[in-house]
């Protein structure tokens, strides 16, 4: 009778010889010391966004508050700038993932005549743009400037989100086309009844990938944007960045009471990404493993 | 269904490309891209080239492009072996909890914009901060990276890799995974030591997506990095000696200190920029390609 000897977790965890454990150990120490130097950054600008002082005994003690957050969200224009970032991010990305599905089926059918034109068409902006300075010479032209769509319209699709959904698309079979086909159903019938439904993994992760790009997206304000009622959270925390800067290189060792403040800035622009980030990051990373895909 | 899409990116991709011509004309606010004349230079004759003269002369931006390259290559030097290396000992790493718990946190930074990260580095380091005490007390001297052009640039290339080496290891991961199994455990039977199996089987497993890559690593070293850089380095003039890169020049002198000269001097900039940046990636592909890798394509 073979006796079959379940190994303890030790073993497992660390390896059977004690050269395996050496190895083992030196592997760990090196990802906890990876671990920290993750994680410490965020922890240390939580911790500062909730420190205050308390002087109603008469002495300055360091206590943990919500102070700085209620001076944060008691200037209404922050929460005003806050909303509207939202709604862009809402609108604009719900628009560009639709025209980015619209745009990759076709070019996802292989009978389509033409199709290496229009794909090279989309594609070669990626590797040849105009640069800063034309494209700023575009937007002023057609009047986008302090335009609430001018965070909208210049982004309507991205080339790279095209290619990587015609190459998903790519992978569902034709039949199914050619059946639905038979059925009766149009075009349009066929990809958001039959198409779109399959397609819900390549569609999650370019929605996310869009609307974090546009969450983060500082530059469309900064170029194009001088009326503050306009302004996104990135634009508004980069001001108050610049600020605290100048002054504290103007003022160097100067007890900054600000700090606590900025902090909670920080906090609050970062929260959605915080907030999402655990339930979203298995389509980030299936979607980027997808993408990379040569097609 | 394809019609959003042409019209789409002839407006905002191609149009901007005839905006182009601004490079070898005298641009004028009232002659727009059109209507301006082209170059002319100082004894009034036709020279459509002079703006780019001007940049292969102008010592003030042949700084520029110095300062682009060398942080595009300390980028490349120190920066790029990180996830691969990461992707190495992670893969010899037994625990899987720990390993998810890693990685959850390594690819968080990357969702994160350089605007933040650049308030959080700046308070992280700022005078008192626990960082500054810990200089203090390892070299006796604080060291304030915001204001020093030459630790600057140490900081850019770590916050950079703090940033985005995590997520770089996603495709490598990808690419181990797709290793079948029992060539290892076949190695493993063999006698092959640890070292010998990363050498032979996971690294050759790793090489198309190192090539793929060290392409784009390559084509964009005109690109120095313009968010983390823009972010980081802010209005402080005492860091341009080597962190000012050419898209930094281009913004400010392009469009927030903009005139009819440097216009049409950014322009031809940014023109040169897109066409070294074309001919690299292109250029990369081959070679890649020659010496037998995967290319892009």
């Amino acid at each position: 009778m073979v006796e079959i000897r379940k190994k303890s977790l030790f073993t497992r965890l660390f390896g059977a010889t004690a050269g395996e454990r050496a190895f083992s150990c030196v592997v760990y120490f090196i990802f906890l010391l990876v671990t920290l130097t993750m994680a410490l950054p965020f922890l240390y600008v939580i911790v500062k966004s909730f420190e205050g002082y308390d002087v109603t005994s008469g002495v300055m003690v360091e206590v943990y508050t919500f102070s700085a957050y209620k001076t944060v969200l008691g200037d209404l224009s922050i929460v005003w700038t806050f909303l509207r970032t939202v709604a862009v991010v809402a609108v604009g990305t719900a628009i560009n993932v639709f025209l980015t599905i619209l745009t990759a089926y076709p070019l996802s059918k292989s009978h389509l005549r033409g199709k290496n034109v229009i794909i090279l068409f989309i594609v070669f902006p990626m590797l040849f743009s105009a640069g800063m300075v034309p494209n700023y010479l575009l937007i002023d032209s057609l009047g986008l400037k302090d335009n609430i769509l001018v965070y909208i319209l210049p982004q309507l699709m991205g080339s790279f989100n095209i290619i990587v959904a015609k190459n998903f698309l790519q992978g569902i079979p034709e039949s199914l086309e050619e059946a639905a086909k038979i059925d009766g159903a149009g075009n349009y019938r066929i990809l958001f009844s039959v198409f779109m439904p399959l397609s819900l993994p390549i569609i999650a992760t370019i929605t996310l990938w869009v609307a974090v790009g546009k969450w983060n997206d500082y530059m469309t304000g900064l170029m194009y944007i001088s009326d503050h009622d306009l302004y996104l959270i990135q634009n508004h925390l980069r001001d108050l960045l610049v600020t605290s800067r100048s002054n504290e290189t103007q003022n160097p060792g100067l007890l900054n009471n600000d700090e606590a403040v900025i902090m909670a800035n920080i906090v609050i622009v970062t929260l959605p990404i915080f907030i999402a980030y655990p339930f979203v990051q298995k389509h980030f990373v299936k979607g980027t493993i997808l993408g990379s895909v040569k097609g | 269904m394809l019609i959003p899409a042409v019209a789409f990116f002839i407006t905002f991709s191609y149009v901007p490309l005839l905006g182009l011509q601004v490079a070898f004309k005298d641009y004028t606010m009232t002659g727009g891209i059109w209507n301006s004349s082209w170059a002319v230079n100082d004894a009034g004759a036709l020279d459509p080239f002079k703006y780019f003269r001007i940049i292969f002369t102008d010592a003030e931006i042949l700084s520029k492009m110095l300062n682009t390259v060398r942080l595009a290559s300390l980028r490349i030097v120190c920066g790029f072996p990180v996830p691969i290396l990461i992707v190495i000992f992670m893969n010899e790493m037994r625990w899987s909890g720990f390993k998810k718990t890693t990685q959850t946190l390594m690819y968080l930074p990357h969702f994160i914009s350089w605007v933040v990260i650049s308030g959080i580095f700046f308070q992280l380091t700022a005078e008192g901060s626990v960082l500054q005490q810990a200089f203090t007390a390892v070299f006796g001297h604080t060291i304030f990276f915001f204001n020093d052009p030459n630790t600057f640039l140490g900081l850019l290339i770590v916050t950079d890799i703090w940033k985005e080496a995590g997520w770089s290891t996603i495709i490598y991961l990808a690419a181990i995974s797709s290793i079948d199994p029992s060539i290892e455990e076949a190695a493993r039977i063999d006698g092959a030591s640890r070292f010998r199996r990363i050498w032979h089987i996971i690294l050759p497993g790793m090489l198309p997506a190192i090539s793929i890559n060290l392409i784009f690593s390559v084509s964009g070293i005109v690109y120095g990095g313009f968010d983390q850089v823009f972010n980081m380095m802010g209005e402080n003039s005492v860091l341009y000696s080597t962190a000012d890169i050419l898209e930094t020049y281009i913004y400010r002198y392009g469009i927030s200190r903009q005139s009819n000269y440097t216009i049409a001097l950014t322009t031809a900039l940014g023109m040169f920029n897109s066409a070294v940046s074309l001919a690299l990636i292109l250029l990369a592909n081959f070679f890649i390609k020659r010496i037998g890798g995967n290319g892009i394509w």
